[in-house]
């Protein structure tokens, strides 16, 4: 609500309040005063009653008011939003109060599945977020906004390239094989979860693990509200994709009265926090001939050598940028008594410190509402968006690949240049020069079109119908092309790729909803409905190579060599249908008590078990209703539930058997296309189910000074799909099946502290805090399941009693010392400077049987803090937030420790630090002949502990005071993100993970992490 | 209003009804089970697969060859991950069941032989021609005793399935007997069924099959069949040696009168090989679009140097020995890590370090040398062992072996499996030849290693072991 409505509405209420001092003729004893804001100034059109009477007034346009009463009355003080005070006269005749605001009715209204609720009846599990708690700076994507905001809520960035993906984990990792990802919801339609194209894995591009964040596409300048339904009476609703959790997102609607039009800009620039600390080019000199002496063979740098390298090159710096940020963002909103609208309009661009990195949204909005009656209702929201991405071509697999993988490793003696300004091939590689891979070009924009319309009809007081439609369009497209001298086959032969991707679906929805209260004993609320939805992919791509010039890139694909074209297309759909209901019930405004249940159907699931249901019931109590409860409690309510949901995200036509594309045979010097069974079929697969047990409380201490909740929570998740391995001997690798169990336990706390509220100066205090103990219960009766497989290696384990996903290798416990220690171990074709590994079933030999549990890439806990400091105009936000407890595989180190290439630069302390005879308590083995360390590549010392606590950001703003017809207020910022991250874990990003779906983690080839600066402008007009 | 209120409650009744058919899932981009093998062109794409399954392309082609170079001590790997990971176990003889080559073979075959099996369950009962029933089944056995076969060289017996049907997964390891009594049988019903030739080349004939059933009873030292499978092979009049051995593996010259069947490549993403790449020197001064890889492969001087002088097996553009590189320097291979092994020459429209040469799979100089040696087995000396030879000898440019040379059966032998390791160097037969020759064990115990009779046999994958309780790890692993 702007001032300006504010003060219309003061002047309204001053003018009723001259007509009722008419009746006020025969005063006893005369009481005057001024009604205050929280500013101390003067509030208009306060009520002032004298309490018991029907006699009472309202203050005039200073916020003075007169009234009379007997001098042992109580004047009851009430204004719209203000928290309401009873003041005894004790024989005065001046009263003089100032209001203060009522936090709670100003957030009442708490969004469901389905519905609305008053914040303080909600029984379940509920985190409301408004845009002033989200993440300040340059966000690309609402998912980053809400980053160690709401306690249970795990939000990685898994990769930091500019929109890079986001992994999220609501209430721990809920399943194996069907996703992890919470279901979105935008405006009460569902979204399509799955990602576009990931920009590789063709055209000599890698394959991208981590492709760009789906929710890119949505404007977090839109939002409203964020609420993330957590336990299972407010997911249940969601049946088959409510098991991961459900986030709903409300988008901003217009207001009826004036005009208000609201400009936000920024500009920044972003710095990487930190390169690998790889050896200069001196210390690799050293280091190559060193390493060659120990080996007993010819120094590789001579002296002559030496002084013609010079400086050598600085790869890092050839690659990688301080990188420019901006955002624009301009929003209208207005309407009148029958039409309300919100318009807003987005560009944001975001550069990558890798060179031709980025990404670049343009997105528009129109929600409208309009009043037929005050019976039938229509709104519709519509967004359209156009997403340019820019990707990094990294890649997360075995081997070396993009711009700045190979800029850590890339010889730096050498020249980046040749004389006549042509890049430089190197003599002792034959992978490609880092700067020639930034040739290398992998585009994808993405159109997405989110609609949803509905009709509301009040068929009679209390009973509402309504009728919904929905859209969600995706167009993507990717151009894929790798020029000749960038190829990692060194080919140089240039290849390109374009491929489409669109994903479609529609939602009709119809819903009814009836509310009754009888007497102040009971009220009641019941909903019922019934939800279609249907989403169709189709994809097409083709490719080919042998291009005459690589000035044309993908532009004209026609240039290629058409014998080496390939092409490909898919269509696949999916569809869920659904019935649901629920009903609310409040018993004395003390006593509430909530039941929900869905029943859906997936057409994904086999052929026995086509349909589902997923119930919940939910009870709590509010306390702070009851007289025993003291004062100081302003709130106090506990809360319990119970409730199943499930997880229906595996692919399409999992329980089918059906012939597809094989591999293709070669017969006269031509290709003929196999076709081969794709899987075993499976026709009693159904969805994962998940039974979740939640108690908590809510509480508010001295009138919400200090105010929070507590959950402790329990989820069971049953049924669960994983690929049961079958013997290879069938020729099947694996079947789906319904078979394991996993256990969440945790315990979550949210607090905010007011610390000071004073006129002019306050400070709050937000913390949360939440721990979760995972467990994997069964799987079908294996023993374990391996799974994480970099450099041949796996590195994880699923197996029960033990979290998800833990570390699973050989633990190492030293290096040797001597030839005899050597002779004397599990290890007697080692050697002194190898590593030594724990023999743990003691046979005498270190093999797979040696494999232990070396740590978790769980957190212990996880935790969030805000300060928010304002005086006067200026006010100050500083966020931290971390993670304790949790490990993770930097790879990296392994690729160092095991340079495929002897030439190939390392890590600066793997050198510096190597055994020697002479460094006997080196911590790193001597490096001398990796390939002897041991039957792995990764063992216990590259899972380091990566716990962090993260100066997230810090915004510094100022509110400057205008006095201007056109313009409100006018606010300068300025925003820090990712200060400073205090961190033991030596990678370059300790929340990395090189397979977004992956819950094994590992960092391979990560993105670095940038230090962002920005200042901007918000100007009200 | 009441109009109204109907209306919706009618709606609702609409909604909830009638929907649950669209629950049945359409397949828009894969085909049915049961339509799609009814047509003979869907029975003919599930043999090509198969034949897919057998021809190794990129890496499965590459760790094929290396196994066989490394794990003999007749060739090394330098440089790259290719090196320091994959062929180290084989150089150092400490393989375990988890080391990936292993379930790769395994998965090969087994792919084979399922996708052998959709044919062979299939093809018959329909209104197909015999003609084309005959070829299905004869290229269908012969791909699954091949399978067979080579999971036999590799680990012994292993699960025998003779079908597709899903319903029986734990199947037990079979028999010695039972194993080797299948790939035999298979063997001679498809060559009864299949034609001497074949419209496109790559595709099994009569030959192709014989000479495999050959090295099969050769490798069980049933030497009288051996003999006689591989004259019925000489009598079909249908191949002869290549004059040149130098060109004979260029790929110009693919599809020569030598070849009985090849693994065959192409210079196309997905079904190009690795030699290039991994055969030549870095610095070679290429004229076209081939690259190496940061892997090589060497071969010792030792063995280079045991060809006898003149031997064009061992010439340089089959071993190269020295080259000038790209920089014009002349650089000696030979006595700096060892020759390279070319004797596939390059592909023209090679793309980088991959190729599309074949790998010869059978070829006529083997027909000649196992004749040869089945004979002396069963005769001791004799003049047609040692005219085979000699062909082959001849062809190579060194001097003929008389009889009167050989005092003994043990005499010959050794003569023919020296020959056979000039003859088929990098061909992938040195490891079950020198198996057979029983020299496999002790020749490693000469290099260093230690090795034991366990060796023999590779590690069942430990995929298989953790999925199937009823199949047993072989001894010593």
């Amino acid at each position: 609500m702007t001032n300006n409505y504010q003060t219309k509405i003061r002047r309204w209420f001053t003018l009723l309040s001259f007509l009722c001092l008419a009746d006020l003729a025969w005063a006893q004893s005369t009481v005057t005063g001024i009604v205050t804001d929280e500013n101390g100034e003067g509030l208009p059109g306060a009520t002032v009653v004298v309490k018991g009477t029907s006699n009472g007034t309202t203050t005039n346009i200073e916020g003075n008011y007169q009234l009379t009463a007997e001098r042992d009355a109580i004047l009851i003080f009430s204004f719209v939003g203000y928290a309401t005070r009873d003041v005894p006269v004790n024989n005065r005749s001046i009263i003089n109060l100032q209001l203060e605001i009522d936090l709670k009715s100003l957030d009442e209204v708490v969004v469901i599945g389905y519905g609305t609720v008053k914040k303080s009846d909600l029984t379940g599990a509920v985190t409301s977020v408004k845009p002033d708690d989200l993440n300040r700076g340059s966000i690309v994507s609402l998912d980053q906004a809400l980053q160690g905001r709401v306690a249970g809520v795990r939000i990685s960035q898994a990769s930091a390239e500019p929109g890079g993906g986001v992994n999220i984990r609501i209430r721990g990792a809920g399943s194996i094989s069907a996703g992890n990802q919470p279901l979105y919801v935008i405006d009460g339609l569902p979204l399509n979860g799955e990602n576009m194209m990931s920009g590789g894995g063709s055209a000599d591009i890698p394959g991208n693990g981590v492709p760009k964040n789906p929710l890119n596409t949505i404007n977090p300048n839109d939002i409203a509200s964020i609420e993330i339904l957590k336990d299972a009476s407010a997911t249940a609703i969601y049946g088959s994709r409510g098991a991961n959790g459900v986030v709903l997102i409300t988008t901003k609607t217009g207001s009826s009265g004036k005009l208000n039009v609201n400009l936000d800009s920024y500009v920044g620039v972003q710095t990487i926090y930190k390169n690998p600390d790889m050896l200069s080019t001196s210390e690799y000199i050293s280091a190559m001939n060193d390493l060659a002496e120990d080996r007993g063979e010819g120094v590789v740098f001579s002296d002559a050598d030496i002084s013609e390298i010079g400086d050598g090159t600085n790869w890092f710096d050839l690659v990688t940028r301080d990188a420019i940020t901006t955002s624009h963002n301009i929003s209208f909103n207005g309407g009148n008594e029958s039409s309300r609208y919100f318009v807003s309009a987005n560009y944001m661009n975001q550069d990558g410190v890798i060179v031709n990195t980025g990404t670049e949204r343009y997105s528009f909005r129109v929600n409208l509402k309009h009043d037929f009656s005050n019976k039938l209702t229509f709104d519709m929201n519509l967004t359209t968006s156009l997403v340019n991405d820019l990707n990094s071509v990294e890649g997360s697999g075995n081997t070396e690949n993009g711009p700045y993988s190979l800029a850590a490793i890339y010889d730096p003696t050498m020249d980046a240049y040749n004389e006549d300004g042509t890049t430089a091939e190197s003599d002792v590689f034959t992978f490609p020069s880092p700067i020639a891979t930034l040739q290398k070009e992998s585009t994808t924009s993405t159109n997405r079109t989110l609609g949803s319309a509905s009709l509301n009809y009040e068929i009679i007081p209390g009973l509402n119908a309504k009728a919904k439609f929905g859209v969600d369009r995706r167009n993507g497209r990717e151009d894929l092309f790798s020029p000749g001298i960038a190829t990692s086959s060194g080919s140089n032969v240039a290849i390109g790729r374009i491929a489409t991707l669109e994903r479609n679906s529609y939602l009709l929805q119809y819903t009814m909803d009836y509310s009754k209260s009888f007497s102040d004993v009971v009220d009641f609320n019941i909903l019922g409905g019934t939800t279609y939805e249907k989403f169709t992919n189709r994809s097409f791509s083709a490719g080919i190579s042998n291009f005459p010039t690589d000035i044309l890139g993908t532009d004209n694909l026609g240039l290629g060599n058409i014998e080496n074209a390939f092409m490909g297309s898919n269509k696949n759909e999916n569809i869920i249908l659904s019935y649901l209901g629920r009903t609310n019930l409040t018993l004395y405004d003390k006593i509430l008590i909530t039941a929900s249940v869905r029943v859906d159907g997936s057409s994904r699931f086999g052929a026995n078990n086509k349909f589902a249901t997923f119930p919940s019931a939910a009870v709590a109590y509010k306390l702070s209703q009851e007289p025993f409860i003291p004062e100081v409690l302003n709130e106090l309510k506990v809360r319990a539930s119970w409730g199943k949901t499930g997880n229906q995200e595996i692919g399409n036509y999992a329980s089918l058997s059906t012939f597809g594309t094989g591999g293709q045979a070669i017969f006269s010097d031509s290709p003929y296309q196999g076709t081969t069974a794709t899987r075993l079929p499976n026709p009693d697969l159904k969805w994962e189910t998940t039974t979740q047990f939640d108690v908590g409380i809510d509480f508010g201490l001295w009138d919400d000074r200090i105010y929070g909740s507590i959950d402790y929570f329990q989820k069971n998740t049953d049924d669960m799909l994983m690929n049961f391995p079958l013997p290879t001997s069938s020729s099947f690798q694996s079947v789906i099946r319904n078979i394991g169990s996993m256990k969440n336990t945790g315990m979550e706390i949210m607090l905010t502290t007011r610390n000071i509220v004073e006129p002019n100066f306050e400070w709050s205090t937000g913390l949360q805090l939440a721990t979760i103990r995972n467990e994997v219960t069964a799987i079908g009766g294996l023993d374990d399941i391996l799974v994480g497989n970099l450099f041949t290696t796996s590195f994880a384990v699923i197996r029960p009693g033990e979290e998800l996903n833990a570390y699973y290798t050989l633990e190492q416990t030293g290096i040797f010392q001597t030839q005899e220690e050597v002779d004397n171990s599990a290890q007697p074709s080692s050697a002194p400077g190898n590593p030594i590994y724990r023999d743990v079933n003691e046979d005498g030999q270190i093999n797979d049987e040696d494999r232990v549990v070396v740590g978790s890439p769980w957190p212990d806990f996880t935790y969030g803090m805000s300060n928010e400091i304002s005086y006067k105009n200026t006010s100050l936000s500083i966020f931290i937030d971390g993670q304790q407890g949790a490990n993770l595989l930097n790879a990296n180190i392994t690729y160092s420790l095991h340079p495929p290439t002897a030439r190939q630069n390392r890590i600066k302390e793997q050198i510096v630090d190597r055994w020697t005879p002479d460094n006997p308590d080196a911590k790193w083995p001597s490096a001398i002949n990796p390939s002897s360390y041991g039957p792995y590549k990764i063992d216990s010392k590259q899972i380091e502990d990566a716990s962090f606590l993260r100066l997230q950001s810090v915004r510094l703003s100022q509110t400057i005071p205008v006095s201007s017809k056109w313009v409100e207020k006018v606010t300068v910022y300025a925003t820090g993100q990712n200060l400073l991250i205090l961190t033991k874990y030596s990678g370059l990003n300790p929340e990395a993970n090189r397979n977004q779906n992956s819950n094994a983690w590992a960092e391979r080839n990560a993105y670095p992490l940038a230090r962002t600066y920005i200042i901007g402008v918000n100007i009200e007009f | 209003m009441k109009l109204i209120n109907k209306s919706i409650i009618l709606m609702l009744l609409i909604a909830f009804s009638g929907c649950e058919d669209a629950l049945e899932e359409e397949v828009y981009s894969q085909l049915g089970t049961e339509n799609y093998l009814a047509t003979e062109n869907g029975i003919e794409t599930v043999l090509y697969q198969a034949y897919s399954n057998m021809q190794r392309h990129g890496h499965d082609f590459s760790i094929q060859l290396h196994e066989d170079i490394v794990v003999t001590g007749r060739g090394d790997g330098q440089l790259g991950a290719w090196e320091g990971s994959t062929i180290a176990p084989f150089r150092l003889w400490t393989w375990t069941s988890s080391f990936w080559p292993f379930s790769n073979h395994w998965n090969g075959c087994y792919n084979m032989i399922y996708n052998s099996n959709v044919v062979l369950d299939n093809v018959e009962g329909k209104s197909f021609s015999d003609d084309f029933v005959n070829r299905m089944r004869g290229e269908a056995l012969t791909l699954r005793a091949y399978a067979y076969m080579r999971l036999y060289e590799y680990f012994g017996p292993t699960p025998i399935h003779l079908s597709s049907n899903p319903d029986d997964l734990l199947i037990p390891r079979s028999t010695e007997d039972e194993t080797k009594g299948r790939i035999e049988t298979d063997f001679l019903e498809a060559i009864d069924l299949l034609p001497i030739d074949q419209e496109l080349f790559g595709s099994l004939t009569k030959g192709s099959s014989m000479g495999m059933l050959a090295r099969f009873y050769l490798n069980d030292k049933q030497w009288q069949n051996a003999a006689e499978i591989t004259k019925s092979v000489i009598d079909l009049n249908k191949y002869s040696l290549y004059p040149d051995y130098t060109t004979l593996f260029h790929i110009a010259n693919e599809g020569n009168s030598e070849v009985l069947w090849v693994q065959p490549s192409k210079s196309i993403d997905g079904l190009a090989n690795t030699l290039i790449g991994l055969t030549y020197p870095g610095d070679f001064p290429f004229e076209g679009t081939q690259s190496t890889f940061p892997a090589r492969i060497r071969i010792p001087t030792w063995f280079v140097d045991s060809y006898e002088i003149g031997d064009s097996r061992a010439d340089s553009t089959v071993l190269l020995k020295s080259y000038v590189n790209r920089q014009g320097n002349t650089i000696n291979a030979y006595g700096t890590g060892g020759a390279y092994p070319i004797k596939y020459g390059l592909d023209p429209n090679a793309n980088g370090g991959n190729g599309g040469n074949d790998l010869p799979e059978m070829r006529y100089a083997d027909i000649l040398l196992m004749r040869a040696e089945a004979l002396n087995e069963l005769n001791g000396p004799n003049q047609e062992s040692i005219d085979r030879i000699n062909e082959v000898r001849n062809r190579a440019g060194v001097a003929d072996l008389a009889l009167e040379d050989f005092s003994s059966k043990d005499d010959l032998r050794e003569t023919i499996f020296q020959e056979r390791q000039w003859e088929f160097h990098f061909e992938d037969l040195t490891r079950i030849d020198m198996i057979r020759q029983g020299t496999f064990i002790a020749d490693a115990i000469s290099r260093g290693l230690q090795a034991d009779e366990h060796h023999l046999r590779y590690p069942i994958p430990q995929d298989e072991i953790d999925a199937n309780p009823n199949v047993k790890q072989n001894d010593g692993y």
